[in-house]
This record gives structure tokens, sequence and C-alpha cells, in this order.
């Protein structure tokens, strides 16, 4: 392999890495606070790709789309966590059955309204992109710049804002933060209903570089978990990088070998990670959570 | 009462129930009726081997739907040319469930909780994205099972094993030997382990009760199991994809051992019969089946923790003034997690 193949090949494998930077993030966010992992998530995010995709299509505007289901999704997220999950707090274990229940509603859900077959949602921009020896569509790089802007947002929600912080402090410890005058219970909601922005978010952006089709949810999932588990659950930084590395090493599996042995190599990371470094690649403070 | 109470909860009228039934749907009971009792029983079995590492061990795995499409595909490819007897495929799917059961569990129970999950759904993940790219197995179009389990002949009445009515017979047999078998080991010192392990780590490893050990023998038995009802259940169906053994296997079957209740010994048997029963035969909402069963899942673990068998010995126990066995933790919504389903007198 020459130079710029291998730079194309690293650059392909950080655009798919900044979706699943997104998905593990949002999963962080809510296994950090309210110990549930959320099995949904991938059905959600998938959701949200074919909403964009039907207002799109509805209103002509990309960003009109992106913004109606940022916002619903927000509620979705919060009226999740109030209706349902919030009825789990003692046994998480009750949470995660609530999720895999909610997995089967909107897979079918999906399937019945926009059926089977895989979609591309036509993306805003288009054309060709070349960065010295790396020819980068602009979609791929739309999707970058996106993920970046997105990542300082929460990144400054989390550590500018008073409820950013009362976010990370209930992460941290939940006594302690309702002793500050912190509602443990609001913080919970919003937690979750961010969480669901995200996966919103890179469930908008994903259909630009994949088609997207109702059994993706399970494999973005999975991929979610892996970056969630190899950052060191519970740190949004960890989640992150994890997402990043997941994507740059399925990219390298594809172009030397194939799809299945790209999914193998990231099973083999996760254990290799699990085995050698059971806290995570970034480890928080309190150490894994898991 | 009380006498009827503790006749209703002996196991010998479990079994009995279980016969009649049995013997009802393969006498009276038309193809479609002895076709659902089939898969009834094959969800099950599957249950079982879901209960025995969930409800016994306390360790939620989501690694059974890839034992079973270990034990279905094993019987599928092997048989397909009838170069290999049926039994013979059935062991060596077991043997490889089992093999795999010992390297997961190694490096992931000593996990607690959701990564234990987590990485038992990548197990399972893995098994099915391997079975999709081999060739042998059909990749996604999936494969005929073409597999023959022998007939039995006393005298001039002959039964083929292989016909629905023969592979009720077969499935009730190898629930009854499961379930005896878990019974036998609720009782034995490794049985005592693995339970006193749930309930309280520390506690049972202070008296010398080693953790991993005992929980990587009942992930063993969880995968031989899972290994058998996967081999039985590609027998019923007679076609198999590896789809069939993806996420929503895992749907269904948690429905399945919490609706029947987590941790009794009959409660798959229970949950199956309800749940499967309810979503084949009344072909609930058509299109919509699988939300339903989702919508019925959060229902069922909202609103009655304890399952059925649950529910029903609580009324036993009201009726009978039995006070309700100690619990260190009596919050209603740690019952999943801590509920000791009273496993050792079913």
């Amino acid at each position: 392999m020459s130079l710029d193949q291998v730079l194309t090949v690293i650059v392909n494998g950080l655009t798919t890495g900044s979706i699943y930077a997104l998905i593990g993030l949002g999963l962080t966010l809510i296994f950090g606070l309210l110990d549930i992992v959320n099995f949904a998530h991938g059905q959600l995010l998938l959701l949200a790709t074919y909403s964009t995709f039907a207002l799109y299509t509805a209103t002509g505007s990309y960003w009109l789309a992106v913004a109606c289901v940022a916002v619903a999704a927000t509620a979705i997220g919060a009226g999740l966590d109030v209706v349902l999950f919030a009825r789990a707090r003692a046994a998480p274990i009750t949470g995660l059955l609530i999720s895999v229940g909610l997995i089967a509603i909107v897979e079918n859900v999906l399937h019945e309204v926009w059926g089977p077959t895989p979609r591309d949602i036509p993306p805003p921009v288009s054309g060709v992109i070349e960065f010295g020896f790396v020819r980068l569509p602009a979609t791929r790089l739309f999707v970058m710049v996106a993920t970046i802007v997105i990542l300082i947002a929460i990144a400054l929600f989390l550590k500018r804002t008073k409820a950013g912080v009362a976010l990370r402090a209930a992460g941290e410890s939940p006594e302690a933060a309702s002793l500050m005058g912190v509602s443990v219970e609001r913080i919970r909601h919003l937690a979750f209903a961010v969480g669901t922005l995200l996966a919103a978010l890179a469930g908008a952006l994903i259909a630009m570089i994949l088609p997207v089709e109702p059994v993706l949810g399970d494999s973005l999932l999975v991929v979610g978990f892996i970056a969630l588990i190899v950052g060191g659950a519970g740190s949004p930084l960890g989640a992150v990088v994890g997402g990043l590395l997941i994507g740059v090493i399925e990219s390298i599996g594809i172009s030397l070998w194939s799809g299945t042995a790209a999914q193998v190599l990231t099973f083999g990371l996760l254990i290799v990670v699990f085995y050698f470094r059971p806290t995570g690649i970034v480890s928080t403070a309190q150490g894994s959570r898991l | 009462m009380k006498r009827l109470a503790v006749h209703f909860s002996s196991p010998i009228v479990a079994w009995l129930t279980f016969a009649l039934a049995v013997a009802a749907f393969c006498t009276f009971g038309d193809s479609l009726a002895v076709y659902v009792a089939a898969l009834i029983l094959a969800w099950a079995l599957w249950g079982t081997s879901l209960n025995i590492i969930w409800g016994y061990a306390g360790a939620l795995s989501l690694a059974q739907m890839g034992f079973a499409a270990i034990g279905a595909f094993s019987v599928a490819v092997l048989c397909k040319d009838e170069q290999i007897n049926f039994w013979l495929a059935v062991l060596v799917g077991m043997v490889l469930a089992v093999a795999l059961s010992v390297v997961v569990g190694y490096v992931t129970l000593n996990l607690r909780g959701f990564a234990f999950a987590v990485m038992t759904l990548i197990t399972s993940l893995l098994i099915v994205v391997l079975l999709t790219s081999w060739e042998p197995a059909g990749r996604t179009t999936g494969m005929v099972v073409a597999a023959s389990p022998g007939e039995i002949i006393i005298g001039s009445w002959s039964l083929d094993l292989g016909s629905d009515q023969g592979l009720v017979i077969l499935l009730a047999v190898a629930n009854t030997v499961t379930l005896v078998l878990c019974g036998w080991l609720e009782r034995t010192r490794a049985g005592r382990f693995v339970v006193a392990l749930r309930e309280d780590e520390p506690l049972a490893a202070s008296l010398g009760v080693h953790p991993l050990k005992y929980r990587v023998l009942a992930f063993m038995l969880s995968a031989a199991v899972a290994s058998l009802a996967g081999s039985l259940y590609a027998l019923t169906l007679k076609f198999i994809t590896p789809s069939l053994f993806s996420f929503h296997a895992s749907v269904t079957l948690i429905a399945c051992v919490v609706l029947g209740g987590l941790g009794y010994r009959f409660g798959p048997l229970v949950g199956a019969a309800v749940y499967i029963g309810l979503t084949q035969w009344l072909h609930v909402g058509g299109d919509y089946s699988d939300a339903l069963s989702g919508a019925l899942l959060i229902v069922i673990v909202l609103f009655a923790q304890m399952g059925i068998l649950g529910l029903l010995k609580q009324g036993i126990d009201k009726l009978t003034g039995k006070q309700p066995a100690h619990r260190h933790d009596e919050s209603p919504t740690d019952e999943l997690e801590t509920q000791t389903g009273a496993m050792t007198h079913d």
C-alpha cells in the first residue's frame, strides 16, 4: 500500500469513527448517570435517521429536518426516562430489560413503515475535496466537521454550564450532589435526553456515509458498547477515543481483508483491552464503573 | 387448604400436568397445535439454559443465542449428506458450545452485571457474523435441516422422531431430563455453591467457595443445554438462517424466562407455554407482532417481575399464612436481581 492509500484508509476510519464516538458518548452519558446500558440506543438512532430522511424529502431543507429530529429526540429521551426507566432505578437490570423490549418495538415499526431495503440520504453537500495526497468526499468532511462541532458543544456543556457540572457531579456521587442541592432525578432525565439527542445526531449523519437498513441498529449498538468499554465505562473522553479507534481498526480490516475480518478485529480489540486494561484506555478517577 | 397448597406446589403435580399436556397435544391436537407444542418445548429448553446461568448463578447471559446457533448449525451442516448420525452431530455441537463457554466464561465471569451481558452479547453476535460468511452454512440465505433423529419401534408400532409428534415427544423427554438434572443439581454441593455465590459472593468466597470455578461450571451446563435446544429447534423449524439467532431471539428468551418466574425450575416451561403460545397461536398484531411482544416484555418487567410462578407462590403463601422467606433487601424493584425464587422448593 502506498502512503496516500494508507492515509485514505485512516481518514475513512476516522469518519466512521467519529460517528461511533457520538454513539459511544451518548451511551456513556446514560450509563454514567443511570447505570443503565440502553440496548435500544442503536434503534433510536435509526429512528432518527429515517425521520430525518422523511422530513428532508417532505420539507426539502436538510437543516430544518435535523433541527426537528433533534428536538423530537431530546423530548423522546426525556419522556422514555420519565415514563419507563425512572421505574427501574433500584435494579438496573430492569432498565436493561425495558430497553430490550424497546428494541423490538422500534425495529418492528421501522420495518413496517420504511421496509427492509437499505437507503441513502441525499447529502446536503457533494463533490470531492483534495488535501495533498488524500482525496476526501465532501460528505465525509462534513461528517467530521459536524462531529467536532457537536463534541465541542458537549464538552462546553459539561464543563461550563451549571447543568453540565451538576450532571458530572451526579455521575460521580449522587448522594453528595443531592446534598449540594442538585435534583439528581431531573439530572438523570437530562442525561437520558442528551444521550438520545447524540444518538439522533449520529443517526442524521450516518446515512451520508452508509446505506441504512432497519437491522443496522444491532451492529451500531455493539460498536457503541465497545467504544464505551474500551474507553473506560463512564469516561466521555474515553468513549470518543474508543469510537475513533474502532473506526480506524475497522477501516484497516476492511481494506486489507473483508468486512467480517473487520468485525472480528474490533471484537479482538475489546478482548485485548478487557484482558490487559479492564478499566479502559482512559480511566476515570473512580475507576471503571462496570 | 394447606394440604392442597402443598400438593399443588409439589413437583409430582407439575410433572403430571406436563405429561398430560404433552399427551393431549399429541393425541388430539391438529398439525398446527402439535407444531406450536414443539416450538413451546424447544423455547422452554432454551429458556432453561438461560435460567441456569441467570436464575441460579445470577449472571444474565446473552450468549445463549450463540450456543444455540452452534447446536443448530452443527446438526444442519454435519447431517447435510446424511453421513453423520444426528445424535453424533448434537454431541459435536454440545462439545463445541461447552468449550466456547469455558473460554468466554473464564474471561468474562469475573465481571458483574452489564459487562457480562455485553460480552456475552458480543460472543453471540460474533458467532452469527462468522456463520453468515461461512459457505457451508449457506451464508445469509440459510439452509435446510435434513437430519433425522431416527425412530422408535415397539413391536408393530413405530414413531418417526423427525415427525412433529415425534419431535414433541423428543423435546418433552429432553426437557424432563434437563429439569430432573436441575432438580438434582439444586441439592448437590456444587449447586448450592452456585446459589450461595449469587446471594452473597463475599460471604460464600470467605467460606472457601471459588467464585469463578462454580460460575464457569454453571455456564458450561447452560451452554450444553442451549446447544441441545438449538439442535432440536433447528429440527422443529426444518429451515434455519443465522438471523434466527440474532438479538431478537434473546428478547423472546428473556421474556419467556421472566414471565414464567426467574429462578424457578419450571419457570421457563410455564413462561414459554404462555408467551410462545400467545404470540404463535393467536397471531396477535399480525405485522406488528414483534412490537407487541416487546411491549409485553416491558409490561411484564414493570408489573409482574416475579413471573407467573412467583405470583402463584405468593398467593399460596398468603393462603397458608406462611411468611415469605427472609430477604436482605425488601425493595420490590430488587426482585429481578436478588429473587431467590425459592428454587430449592419448587
